[in-house]
């Protein structure tokens, strides 16, 4: 019994509760980054709205209201007399609950395409790095010809191709984001196969899936992250492009760029809410996410470390 | 220097063949079907109307037949005809080109020279209120996407002065002025966000040339300020910003289709998106090839120009 007291307070003292250590790097992190943490600030807000979009929406962002059609700000439906904060689109919608989805749709592409994209370069990255010779060659050869397409064609050509879905939208950022993050992982990479305990490990006859899971990788980690968070960034505006153009998640899901695209334009003088709305949503939501892989990469990238 | 030019023209033309062999696989190896896509307008369809487009599309041959005629047919710049008015891709695309390239050329200027005079003068003037102002714009410019600040061109003037730009295309050589009024605001929108990075990199360079002693040197021989600054600091400082600026052309061509669907400006980006909607796949296919080449062309003269701004490349084994 004393004995796991002990033990007890030992572990306590040696290690404090993890909401402590929690509150406290949060704290030193608002310190040191204060702009990153209102980045962040602004990237948690955006996440709580697509994760609970149900709840704190006031109204079902489908439900078409007829005869509250474009409704102003701050203003009470004429028909339903009901509080629109954001007012309503041309056929009667209410403009806060969509900008609420509309940030689920956003999170949920972009992270699951910075997921899907980061990871898949990445392992190209290193695999082309660690192997090099001929296979490196022939991997950067394809990577240039991808590098070829500017973002945002690429991603409406694999849409083209494939068809509209969400899933598609995923797919075809995922696939545009690769090049950028196969090429800096293997430059990462390469820095780390110099390394003499790489040479250990081929020495001591570890396998190649070793040698790259447990010696490489968590090596190139602090850079893959970095590189996610810039790029988060581009796939968010990417993604917004692409439903402004038609063919992104397609509708009625409610999605950014589609608000701030068709009907919304031709309202332009009567209803300019209807663009702004959306228009802010993106832009605050690049804003928080570029301040955060600022912050980021100041702290963890080991080329910046001690510059500022 | 012109062996450097050469080997990079060279090493364009592998790149250019994965580029149409990437076009290829994307079209007709990735997984959904061209042909279904094709068809999803009609409201019914007969199996024969399916093996009528497949072989329409010369899809009924093998796939390495089919790849052969496409790279073939780039050669002598042949991209098939439009399954939707039956010409030929590439006269479509050549008489839409001028008009794409002079936007992206528009907005390449608005960006350079946006980002390299306020770069540069925030990092003369470090510290003092015009230098934060360049800061937090050049930080927020980098949030906003192509299409946001394209609205907004539209929509202020309409919200603050109740007045709306004319949206109708003029040819240049025929109508200047009106050719001007929705090409400048069209390329402000693209060139605005491209600006902001150079913007952030040429202040960064600034600062840190300006430190070094060549400048401490040129000061004391008396030189005047301008001097110091335009021939020894600004020279030094320009060779990433001219990196950076290559990279920032994906953004622009990227910029160009949103900007042209906005703007209603008859460009290539504009004709890509229309040729989507009208499931018009050779015409698809060809303006991404054209697109992609555009691209590839101005990497190259980024490149070069590179070597004209720091002779070491051109010595160099690059």
């Amino acid at each position: 019994m004393a004995q796991e007291q002990v033990i007890d307070t030992l572990q306590e003292r040696g290690n404090p509760p993890f909401l402590q250590r929690f509150i406290k790097s949060t704290l030193r992190f608002i310190k040191k980054k204060p702009v990153g943490a209102f980045g962040a600030l602004l990237m948690i807000i955006m996440i709580f709205c697509a994760g609970t979009a149900q709840w704190i929406s006031p109204y079902d962002p489908y439900q078409v209201h007829p005869r509250d059609r474009i409704t102003g700000t701050f203003e009470r439906g004429e028909d339903t007399g009901n509080y629109y904060i954001l007012g309503t689109d041309e056929i009667g919608r209410d403009l806060l609950s969509r900008t609420i989805y509309g940030a689920r749709t956003s999170v949920t592409v972009s992270f699951l395409a910075i997921i899907i994209g980061t990871t898949t370069g990445s392992v190209i990255g290193m695999v082309s790095a660690f192997f090099g010779g001929k296979f490196d060659l022939v991997i950067q050869r394809i990577i240039d010809a991808m590098f070829a397409f500017p973002l945002l064609i690429f991603a409406l050509a694999i849409v083209s191709v494939v068809g509209q879905s969400m899933m598609n939208v995923v797919m075809a950022l995922a696939i545009v984001l690769i090049p950028s993050v196969a090429r800096t992982v293997r430059g990462a990479a390469l820095s780390v196969m110099e390394m003499p305990y790489m040479e250990s490990c081929r020495t001591i006859g570890a396998s190649t899936f070793r040698t790259v899971a447990l010696h490489l990788m968590p090596n190139v980690t602090a850079v893959i992250i970095v590189l996610a968070s810039i790029q988060l960034g581009s796939a968010i505006i990417v993604e917004a492009s692409l439903s402004f153009l038609g063919l992104g998640t397609p509708p009625p899901t409610p999605s950014w760029g589609a608000m701030l695209s068709g009907s919304s334009r031709n309202f332009l003088e009567i209803a300019p809410h209807m663009a702004i709305i959306p228009g802010m949503a993106i832009s605050m939501a690049v804003l928080g996410i570029n301040l955060l892989g600022d912050a980021i990469r100041d702290l963890w990238d080991p080329r910046m470390r001690g510059s500022q | 220097m012109q062996t450097y030019i050469l080997r990079r023209v060279l090493l364009m033309i592998p790149t250019l063949m994965l580029v149409a062999i990437g076009i290829f696989v994307l079209t007709h190896l990735m997984p959904g079907d061209v042909i279904m896509i094709q068809l999803e307008g009609a409201a019914s369809f007969t199996p024969e109307q399916y093996e009528s487009i497949k072989k329409e599309l010369g899809m009924d041959k093998p796939y390495i037949y089919q790849m052969g005629k496409w790279l073939w047919g780039l050669t002598h710049l042949d991209m098939g005809n439009s399954l939707w008015n039956n010409k030929p891709v590439t006269e479509e695309i050549f008489s839409r080109l001028p008009t794409t390239l002079q936007l992206a050329f528009m907005a390449f200027i608005v960006s350079s020279v946006l980002g390299i005079v306020f770069g540069v003068v925030a990092a003369i003037r470090q510290d003092t209120m015009l230098d934060h102002v360049t800061r937090i714009f050049a930080v927020g410019g980098l949030s906003l996407p192509d299409f946001w600040v394209g609205t907004l061109i539209i929509l202020l003037p309409i919200i603050w002065f109740n007045w709306g730009f004319q949206t109708t295309y003029a040819d240049p050589w025929e109508d200047f002025g009106r050719n001007m009024q929705l090409m400048v605001p069209a390329a402000t929108a693209i060139g605005v966000r491209a600006s902001a990075s150079v913007m952030r990199l040429t202040r960064t360079t600034m600062l840190e040339v300006l430190r070094n002693d060549f400048i401490r040197t040129a000061h004391a021989k008396g030189l005047r300020e301008r001097m110091v600054i335009y021939r020894h600091a600004l020279r030094n400082a320009l060779i990433p910003v001219v990196t950076v600026m290559g990279t920032q052309l994906s953004r622009l061509l990227g910029g160009t289709v949103i900007v042209e669907m906005l703007f209603a400006i008859p460009g290539v980006g504009r004709l890509l998106l229309d040729s989507i909607t009208q499931r018009d796949l050779t015409q698809v296919q060809g303006n991404i090839m054209v697109i992609a080449g555009i691209f590839i062309m101005m990497n190259l003269i980024v490149d070069i120009s590179y070597g004209f701004l720091d002779p070491r490349i051109r010595y160099g084994r690059l």
